[in-house]
């Protein structure tokens, strides 16, 4: 099943704040409170929301603007029937909260006043959902696995556990003696009736359809990417003659790339060289399975490929602009559509991208990152009480972005595609060689003069962001690189989240307390829910070849 | 230098790191070694009542604070260093104090660093620290509500080392260097005999398992090899000088921040400004963090728990007649008894008659064919805990007494006492040295 995470993010009238965050510890305190007739802690959201994996509600200071309210949530399923659910289990202390937000000036205000006015009965979920903000950039960890699968699959866990056990210790134990297939066999026989849905296949997590569907926004994204760095190569081309427009364009490419090199090097002392992860020109090598583009031959006629098809695609739609336009015949407007488009692509590679990436670089010599930022001590304890109590932990930050066309156009194109690329290629239930990320996004409001990230990860907040600093440093660096304060950054994604320390301190700056936060399932790791998932799946199939089995019981 | 804690220097194949002047000199030689030619040692837990300053100059007669340079074998060594508490006894303004890093300022004791260490939950001593909770700690001050810290009913000021040859004369040393302060005002509220008995060459943990085998390789301008080459980055145990010593260039490629005082009539003459800001002296520089715990290992049940399970085992399954209580105590620490690695074969071959530890999990054991994963032997939480983890958790644990500088560092001085007692004692003190 496909799941959802959007956040709503509401100004709070300033003297309301602290009734405001009165609410929410009280709606924490009502969940944890023993008394509540519920078995475990949080037995009244766990079961009024059967769709939900984790939610959050933080109020978030600030000294530029009003402090907003958030709430992140992260659901199975589309988000009517998550606001329903919420609606019908916490609709009266949701309400309250909203009466502590000021009114929307645009035209959800009548919606407002309809929710919070005096003994008002009006649902609160058309407002909720009305504000709803989508993610500028998400991971879903264990993708593709609803609530209910987790819950029954770690169920399931559990009970191979008991099943595999010998409680007499002076008897032998079945299971030790038999090879793996066999121990499929009797587990599977031993389990099924408890669990009566290993008799049926498992949901398929991500669709063919939905694979297809992410590569092709993948391609799609690229597709305009092109067109956009193209458009300057394209005008010039309609009045220029080939040979000049490429003498012009190649004698500015130069002076470009020179400008390029007396800036590549990191400012005096900013510089944070890290083994970088992911596809970078060390990572190439003809060793490379011919299947990975980090192999050199597949890498080159893929991406030759890929312009190809460009090319083609992108002459065929001129060539149609063109005859709308003009009348003429499709055989007379299509080699010079073709031209046009070659050289805009031309020109768009070796001419424009390194233009721009030469004003980020010069925008970003002259950037101020915030060396010391100020960390209140009770807010920081606040946040220390929180944490690690279970195997997960939680995040909230909100930033200033950083002002200037060239950056919020980087910066929104650089959230999209990352967001993009990371939904095609993060399809195994982990973010790469990152493998604690359960829920994360990032969305922009306060029209994206502010940027809020969530996560819920697994184990300590300082391994989590050492994952990153290590692992995915460039890919952090583009996604939060320019809000206000950052670590100094070099061409967008280098340098930035390397300076560790700086990063940590700047990360902890920009976090609030977590004051309410649910997770249905604690006790369970990404990992631990992968694991899960695959003694799961061999146990729904009625038989195992030796080798598959010895695989599968690598999980037990 | 640099040849491990307790492993003898002739046995380690890998040339031994040191640090170049001048920052040798200005280095406690504590830092870059474990004194394996010093195999007695006194721990000696100080607390300076209302002293001042006076009796460090006292103690620097007494008992030598011994440096990094090593030219020459010592006849014998100290090590210094203070807590938090013990900082500001001497005099150091709460300004001062304030540069230093939070964990340090905090203490052991601040209430959400016992949760994570598991220590206390919820206002609960856990089962493995001591009935009544640990006797000692550098009682920080309460800054926060009184539930955020609490007190121990001994406090430490400083922690002094002293090593020696002879075990007579480390408790002569220790005696004296006691009736040098005594009438200055510092008592030795604690006191814990250390030893290093090697058995072959190899210095050995109490539950009889070869010890002081990884150790990181610092690296940086400031670290040279024992044939004179420039250091260079080890791939597996390569670690930036940064991350054991302060004001040096660590793994984030920034000089590892410490604290700083300001340039005053007060400050010493022989601090440098090196790395510190405009109007202030770097007191951090060459210095660096040391965690001291102390705990105990009841080997009695560790090995009695291993043959039950053993036992266990061999009934459940009729062809498991090799797994007896050290087959088991192998598979949890990972290497057997004279250190060599657990892998898919069997054990991994020996190297120059050493134990091999250029070795990686994900290419050679992936799958935990030889080091079982963590994740066989409890519940979910648990399973996530990765061998690397284990490896380290395990050289840290396995000793009664273990002091280690900060970060990945364990090269530092580490002994451990002959008392396996019966009681479980767990104390800690964070340092300075």
């Amino acid at each position: 099943m496909r799941q959802t995470t959007l956040s709503v993010a509401l100004e709070v009238e300033p003297v309301s704040v602290d009734r405001l965050s009165a609410l929410i510890d009280s709606v924490k305190c009502q969940e944890e409170d023993p008394a509540s007739g519920y078995a475990e802690k949080y037995g009244r959201l766990q079961a009024g929301v059967p769709v939900l994996h984790f939610m959050s509600m933080s109020v978030f200071p600030s000294a530029d603007y009003d402090p907003i309210f958030v709430i992140e949530a992260n659901f199975d399923g589309p988000p009517g029937v998550f606001w329903g659910q919420m609606e019908a289990t916490l609709g009266p202390q949701l309400r309250a909260m909203l009466r502590c937000c000021k009114k929307p000036a645009n035209r959800d205000g009548p919606l407002f006043v309809a929710v919070t006015s005096p003994d008002s009965r009006y649902p609160v979920a058309p407002y909720f959902a009305a504000r709803s903000l989508r993610p500028s950039a998400f991971h879903h960890g264990n993708r593709g696995l609803d609530r209910g699968r987790i819950l029954d699959e770690g169920r399931l866990f559990l009970a191979t556990r008991k099943a595999l056990a010998q409680p007499d210790p002076a008897a032998p134990n079945p299971y030790r003696l038999m090879p793996a297939a066999r121990i499929h066999t009797e587990l599977r026989a031993a389990l099924k009736f408890a669990f009566p849905w290993l008799e049926q296949p498992a949901s398929v997590r991500i669709s063919l359809a939905e694979r297809i569907g992410d590569w092709l926004r993948v391609a799609g994204f690229l597709f305009l990417v092109l067109v956009g760095l193209s458009i300057p190569g394209m005008v010039v081309a309609f009045i220029s003659p080939w040979p000049r427009f490429l003498v012009l364009f190649g004698i500015a490419a130069v002076l470009i790339y020179l400008g390029l090199y007396r800036m590549r090097a990191p400012l005096a002392g900013k510089g944070a060289p890290t083994r970088s992860g992911g596809l970078t020109i060390e990572s190439l090598s003809f060793q490379n399975d011919l299947t990975s583009l980090a192999h050199p031959a597949t890498l080159t006629i893929g991406v030759l490929l890929f312009l190809g098809i460009y090319s083609v695609v992108a002459s065929v739609i001129a060539t149609w602009l063109g005859i709308a336009v003009t009348g003429y015949w499709f055989d007379e407007l299509w080699w010079p559509s073709f031209r046009v488009v070659a050289l805009g692509l031309l020109s768009g590679v070796f001419f424009t991208l390194p233009a721009i990436v030469l004003w980020l670089r010069w925008l970003e010599l002259r950037d101020s990152s915030q060396d010391a930022p100020p960390l209140n001590p009770e807010l920081l304890r606040e946040m220390a009480r929180r944490e690690d109590r279970i195997a997960q932990n939680h995040m909230g930050s909100l930033v200033l972005v950083k002002p200037g066309v060239l950056r919020m156009a980087l910066f929104r194109a650089g959230h999209l595609g990352l967001g993009l690329i990371v939904r095609a290629t993060a399809t195994d239930g982990y973010l790469g060689s990152m493998r604690t990320i359960h829920f994360a996004h990032w969305v922009f409001v306060n029209n994206g003069s502010r940027l809020i990230f969530f996560s819920n990860f697994d184990h300590s907040w300082e391994s989590y962001l050492d994952d990153f600093i290590e692992k995915a440093h460039g890919g952090l660096t583009l996604a939060w690189g320019s809000g206000i304060g950052f670590p100094p950054t070099r061409f967008l994604v280098l340098d930035g989240a390397s300076h560790g320390r700086q990063f940590k301190a700047w990360a902890r700056h920009s976090m609030t307390v977590t004051r309410f936060w649910f997770s249905a399932y604690k006790d369970y790791t990404v990992d631990q829910i992968e694991r899960h998932a695959r003694i799961a799946d061999g146990l729904r199939k009625p038989t195992l070849t030796p080798k598959e089995a010895a695989e599968w019981a690598r999980d037990l | 230098m640099g040849e491990g804690s307790v492993t003898q220097p002739p046995l380690n194949r890998r040339p031994s790191w040191r640090l170049a002047p001048p920052d040798d000199t200005r280095t406690q030689g504590v830092v870059v070694s474990g004194f394996s030619d010093l195999p007695w040692a006194e721990a000696l837990f100080l607390y300076a009542k209302d002293s001042g300053a006076a009796w460090i100059n006292a103690l620097r007669a007494a008992a030598p604070i011994t440096n990094a340079a090593g030219k020459e074998k010592e006849a014998r060594a100290a090590a210094l260093a203070f807590t938090c508490t013990g900082l500001a006894s001497v005099g150091l303004p709460y300004e001062v104090l304030e540069t230093f890093s939070p964990q340090f300022r905090e203490g052991m004791y601040q209430e959400d660093r016992l949760r994570r260490l598991g220590d206390k939950i919820d206002g609960e001593w856990q089962s493995t620290v001591i009935r009544g909770g640990p006797i000692w700690s550098g009682n920080v001050p309460i800054e926060q509500p009184a539930t955020a810290t609490p007190s121990t009913p001994v406090t430490v000021h400083a922690l002094l080392l002293l090593y020696d040859k002879d075990q007579a004369d480390a408790q002569r040393w220790a005696a004296e260097v006691g009736q040098t302060l005594a009438p200055l005002g510092v008592t030795i509220v604690r006191q814990l005999s250390l030893d290093l008995r090697l058995d072959k060459g190899i210095g050995r943990e109490h539950f009889g398992f070869a010890d002081g085998l990884s150790q990181p390789i610092p690296f940086g301008p400031s670290v040279v090899l024992s044939d004179g080459r420039p250091s260079e980055r080890d791939p597996w145990h390569g670690v930036p000088l940064g991350e054991i010593l302060l004001g040096h260039d660590n793994a984030h490629s920034e000089k590892a921040p410490g604290p700083f005082i300001p340039t005053d009539e007060k400050a010493r003459a022989d601090l440098l400004p090196e790395g510190a800001p405009e109007g202030f002296l770097n007191l951090g520089l060459n210095g660096s963090y040391m965690v001291a715990r102390e705990l105990r290992q009841y080997v009695a049940s560790f090995w009695q728990s291993l043959r039950t399970g053993a036992e266990r085992i061999r009934a459940h399954d009729p062809n498991a007649a090799h797994v007896t209580a050290e087959w088991l105590a192998e598979r949890v620490i990972g290497r057997n008894v004279d250190g060599h690695l657990l892998c898919p074969s069997g054990f991994l071959a020996a190297q120059d008659g050493l134990p091999q530890n250029d070795f990686g999990f994900m290419r050679d054991d992936r799958y935990g064919h030889g080091c079982p994963l963590a994740r066989t032997c409890a519940g979910p939480i648990r399973a996530t805990v990765s061998r690397k983890m284990r490896r380290r958790r395990r050289r840290c644990s396995t000793r009664r007494i273990t002091i280690e500088s900060s970060g990945a560092a364990a090269s530092s001085a580490a002994r451990s006492t002959t008392d396996t007692g019966t009681t479980s004692r767990s104390e800690d003190c964070s340092s300075c040295a």
